[in-house]
């Protein structure tokens, strides 16, 4: 006879041993100072969601294949596509098209358009201070599974001196929520270097638990070697021996400093933001402890800003150094304006680079949400503020999603989503993070429905 | 003495007396009892059993390294770091599968996995920290500041033996571990000690590692006991009575267990033992919309009264003849006026309930659990006598099972609306085994309160229930609950139930000797009694022979 069937190893999640010991937070050694989050149903695996949401448009034709089908590596890698440089991540993502705002722009679709990606409703004004009707996704989300606990909401770009800053994330009532633009406060936060002593406190806790855990094993190797076990009494300590090592597993590798690039951290405690193309490291860094405070249950949704309304950023690509090294918002409008809009053959290909740099971008970050297990438990929507450059429309913009959000979507895939509004994809997406809350929302912003095309 | 010689059946085949007759006799040998075959001819239908019987088809691991539940872990803790209230540090372990097995303290939910494995180390940490934490705690944990000596001493109740000489070196270092990380001092050492030992096998597990078919040392008799009888970690004085050999002999262990049994922590145990047999964490999910009696205030007297009922069986030496039998019950304000007794002035009271009230399966909470609104549920209340008391199996509804029709619809009394649905579905097992038993509880609506009257005709309480000892017919729920107490099948099936939670694994054919010697002393005497019988017994004493 066999030891109960579902007796089998499972990955954990942070939150367990967050939670673990009656409110008092032990938290994992590097995270010594992290307040105990509370979100954490028992038996009922967390999902954590990511919404990226670009600058400036993109090339259409050139971004990424759109005919529905399979997505496999060799296919993206040999697309001709911006999108080649995420071959890698493939098998994780969905590429949707076909998803249109709920409204046509009206006067300042530089902040129309972020209005709308997240709260899938027709912003209130028209002109550069249009804001919100409505919440946006992550605040929805963060009310459902931590409603004591803001999601986090970042910032990469000139937020400080842009025309056009934060423009993505909105209260309830649709007021807009303040970003952080530099990855360091949440870097000091996830680390617990803001308090005094805490690393020395740190290799402590590391040192003795791994003393610890090395009795314990040689406890349980004693008593399977006792020769009136049964195997079933071998498994089952076996399965204990295990999941000792998968719990340091998941303490020093998923939810641990592993990974993050701490040179390029340390160097923004002296923060200065500039328009050279310093923005995608700051997005990667993002990423970066964006993925580390999912697997560690810190947060369970984040958004994430990837340029101004009007981005000024002037990235060093071959077309660009031809133009004199435009700013994004000139390239995107394919003139040398940020009113006016042309048809400017380079400034097109720089586009077309700068839509390889910024997939590039999106694939190392994305290297992190894999490197911590967080495909199966999470997803990043990807979006941009508008679908391209020079017309600003908001019909058609792509959407790319990575990660299965606990199997409620789809994997692989390119998908036509039939000309919907992006209220049908946000309900899914909502739901998808918070199935764990026996929650399913199908009416988000005027969208009707959930989008079955990006459903497993 | 020899080991076996005082048994009452020897289960697995230890052997012993049994006491009624033999296995295979008036309670049924086979697992479904007789049957007789199908209608009509019809080769491959699934033969319906003619009579009740005791189901044991468990499948039992026999585990030597039995896991502490939740419950006991923390008891546990509690008790050997001295503190003076649980510290409530197992609140989000993982419950176990409630359903999976007969009790959620079985053998086969209990193991360490990642989850519990980061949970446990976790709780280690803050229970380490709270003993060390300050000069009282410190004081309360050990009255020395020796390193060998706090070792030998705490490791004796973590473990719940004495250590080796080998085990008190390995936590000596762990004490200058600590000392070196963070920093010279009897607090630090001790802490790491106490992180180490509480997630250590020794103390997550209850161990039998000696041979098959042998006693278990005193040591192993000591934890049993206390864990099953008390819930927590056997005391230092009770450590001292098996370090003297006092539990090696049967005398010794009664004489600890009957101890143990007049002991107040006895009484959370035995609560959560008939809280499972009886499903009564189900009771505050009770929900009676349109039903304006069923107020909040009614609705939080059942839960208590229940309890109250259970834990005063078991208080007073009484066993499962009292819970069929007794005409008393708790009451609070409401559940006075539903049952027409004087209220208390407050909190609930123990009353007389009248001799039309007989038994647990005659008060108030019973009846309003298994019913739909004001109407009674035969067929659920047929289930619960038929699995929680007669332990008899019950196959998998049909998959379509038509809705039942709406109640008074056609002038039917409930009783024939329920017999028109169940003989429309082939109600074999219904008619024979089910609904007999839920239509003579037809006298109590869904609320409790008696009637005469159902849909304006006169209710119908009769029917009949194929026994293992054989068949017998009741006019009345009054006289079903009679025949239960008296009924060797239910005191088998009270039996199986008491040993299976003690023993934590399911029951099996081999266990039935046992089972029906324990029924005789169930019909005779009291739960305690049975419960000493069964710690007297083999089955309880020696490591379960020919098992690995």
């Amino acid at each position: 006879m066999s030891v109960r069937p579902n007796m089998t190893r499972r990955r954990v999640n942070r939150r367990a041993f967050l939670r673990g010991a009656a409110g008092v937070s032990v938290a994992l050694p590097f995270l010594e100072s992290l307040p105990e989050r509370s979100a954490w149903a028992a038996g009922a695996e967390p999902i954590f969601s990511l919404f990226i949401m670009a600058a400036g448009g993109v090339v259409p034709a050139d971004f990424f294949p759109t005919t529905p089908g399979p997505l496999t590596s060799d296919f993206l890698a040999a697309s001709g596509t911006a999108g080649a440089a995420l071959a890698s991540h493939a098998e994780n993502l969905l590429f949707v098209r076909n998803v249109n705002w709920p409204a046509q722009p009206t006067g300042e679709p530089h902040a129309e358009g972020p209005c709308m990606a997240l709260t899938a409703l027709p912003p209130t004004g028209s002109s550069s201070t249009a804001h919100a009707s409505g919440p946006s996704a992550d605040v929805v989300i963060a009310s459902h599974v931590h409603p004591d606990l803001d999601p986090l909401t970042l910032y990469a770009g000139n937020l400080r001196n842009g025309y056009i800053a934060e423009r993505l994330s909105f209260t309830a009532e649709g007021t807009t929520r303040a970003a952080v633009d530099n990855p360091y406060p949440l870097y000091q936060e996830l680390v617990g270097l803001a308090g005094a002593g805490g690393d020395a406190m740190a290799r402590a806790l590391i040192e003795s638990r791994n003393s610890i855990h090395d009795l314990v094993r040689e406890d349980l190797t004693a008593l399977m070697n006792n020769s009136r076990l049964g195997s079933d009494d071998r498994k089952r300590l076996q399965l204990h021996f295990d999941s000792i090592r998968d719990a340091e597993v998941t303490m020093g590798e998923l939810c641990s400093s592993t990974g993050l690039d701490v040179t390029a951290l340390d160097a923004l405690s002296d923060f200065s933001f500039t328009t050279d193309g310093m923005i995608e490291k700051i997005v990667e860094l993002h990423m970066s402890l964006v993925a580390l405070a999912f697997a560690c249950n810190h947060r369970r949704t984040a958004t994430l800003q990837w340029g101004d309304g009007t981005d000024g950023t002037k990235y060093p690509v071959p077309a660009n150094e031809a133009l004199g090294m435009w700013r994004f918002n000139w390239i995107s409008h394919r003139a040398q304006s940020d009113g006016q809009v042309g048809m400017d053959p380079t400034a097109e290909q720089a586009h077309r680079e700068i839509d390889v740099v910024r997939m590039q971008t999106l694939s190392r970050g994305l290297d992190h949400f894999a490197a911590r297990e967080l495909a199966d438990r999470s997803f990043v929507l990807w979006t941009n503020h508008y679908a391209e450059g020079p017309s600003h429309s908001f019909r058609n913009v792509p959407h790319l999603i990575w990660g299965n959000g606990g199997g409620y979507l789809k994997q692989g895939e390119i998908v036509d989503a039939g000309s919907v509004v992006n209220g049908q994809v946000l309900s899914t997406l909502i739901s998808a993070a918070i199935q764990d809350t026996g929650t399913v929302v199908d009416d988000f912003g005027t969208g009707v429905g959930q989008l079955d095309a990006i459903r497993a | 003495m020899t080991a076996g010689a005082s048994g009452l059946g020897g289960s697995s085949g230890t052997g012993g007396i049994a006491a009624t007759g033999g296995s295979g006799g008036a309670l049924g040998g086979g697992t479904v009892g007789d049957t007789h075959g199908g209608e009509g001819g019809e080769g491959g239908a699934e033969p319906v059993p003619t009579t009740s019987s005791v189901s044991l088809v468990g499948a039992p691991i026999y585990t030597r390294v039995q896991r502490l539940t939740n419950a006991q872990w923390e008891n546990a803790v509690t008790d050997i770091l001295r503190f003076e209230a649980p510290a409530n540090l197992s609140r989000d372990f993982v419950a176990p599968v409630a359903g999976a097995t007969e009790f959620t303290n079985n053998e086969k939910l209990l193991f360490v996995d990642e989850r519990f494995a980061l949970d446990y180390e976790a709780a280690s940490e803050v229970a380490a920290a709270r003993a060390t934490g300050s000069l009282e705690a410190l004081a309360a944990l050990y009255d020395g500041t020796d390193a060998t000596g706090f070792v030998q001493a705490f490791g004796r109740r973590a473990f719940r033996r004495p250590l080796s000489a080998d085990e008190v070196a390995k936590f000596e270092g762990a004490f200058a571990l600590g000392e070196m990380l963070y920093g010279a001092g009897f607090a630090n050492g001790a802490a790491v000690v106490i992180r180490a030992m509480l997630v250590s096998p020794h103390f997550l597990y209850r161990t039998e590692l000696g041979a098959a078919g042998e006693p278990l040392n005193g040591y192993e008799i000591a934890s049993k006991l206390s864990f099953w009888l008390l819930g927590t970690t056997p005391s230092d004085a009770l450590l001292d009575t098996a370090a003297a050999g006092d539990l090696e002999a049967v005398d010794g262990v009664e004489a600890v267990a009957r101890q143990m049994l007049e002991d107040p922590r006895a009484l959370p145990v035995m609560r959560d033992f008939h809280g499972q047999v009886h499903h009564l964490a189900l009771i505050p999910s009770i929900t009676k919309p349109g039903v304006p009696e069923y107020t909040p205030e009614l609705a939080a007297e059942l839960g208590e009264a229940s309890t109250l009922f259970f834990d005063r069986v078991f208080t007073e030496g009484g066993g499962l003849r009292d819970i069929l039998t007794s005409n008393q019950g708790f009451v609070g304000p409401e559940l006075a006026t539903l049952y027409g007794v004087t209220a208390p002035a407050s909190g609930l009271e123990l009353r007389e309930l009248g001799s039309s009230r007989k038994g647990w399966l005659m008060q108030a909470p019973f009846s309003m659990l298994w019913s739909v609104g004001e109407q009674p549920h035969p067929i659920q209340r047929g289930v619960a006598v038929h699995t929680n008391v007669l332990c008899a199996d019950l196959p998998p509804p049909t998959l379509d099972t038509p809705s039942l029709p709406p109640p008074m619809a056609d002038d039917l009394t409930n009783r024939e609306r329920i017999t028109a649905l169940t003989e429309g579905c082939g109600g074999d097992c219904h008619g024979r085994f089910i609904d007999p038993l839920g239509f003579a509880f037809e006298s109590l609506d869904g609320m409790g309160r008696e009637r005469t009257t159902d849909n304006g005709r006169p209710i119908d309480t009769t029917g009949s229930y194929p026994f293992a000892e054989g068949t017998k017919a009741f006019g009345s729920a009054e006289e079903l609950m009679q025949i239960l107490a008296d009924s060797p099948q239910a005191h088998t099936c009270y039996a199986k139930k008491v040993t299976g939670y003690g023993l934590q694994r399911d029951m099996v054919e081999g266990d039935r000797p046992l089972l029906e010697a324990l029924a005789v002393v169930s019909s005779e005497q009291s739960l305690k009694d049975t419960i000493i019988a069964l710690v007297k017994d083999p089955a309880f004493r020696l490591r379960e022979e020919g098992k690995p």
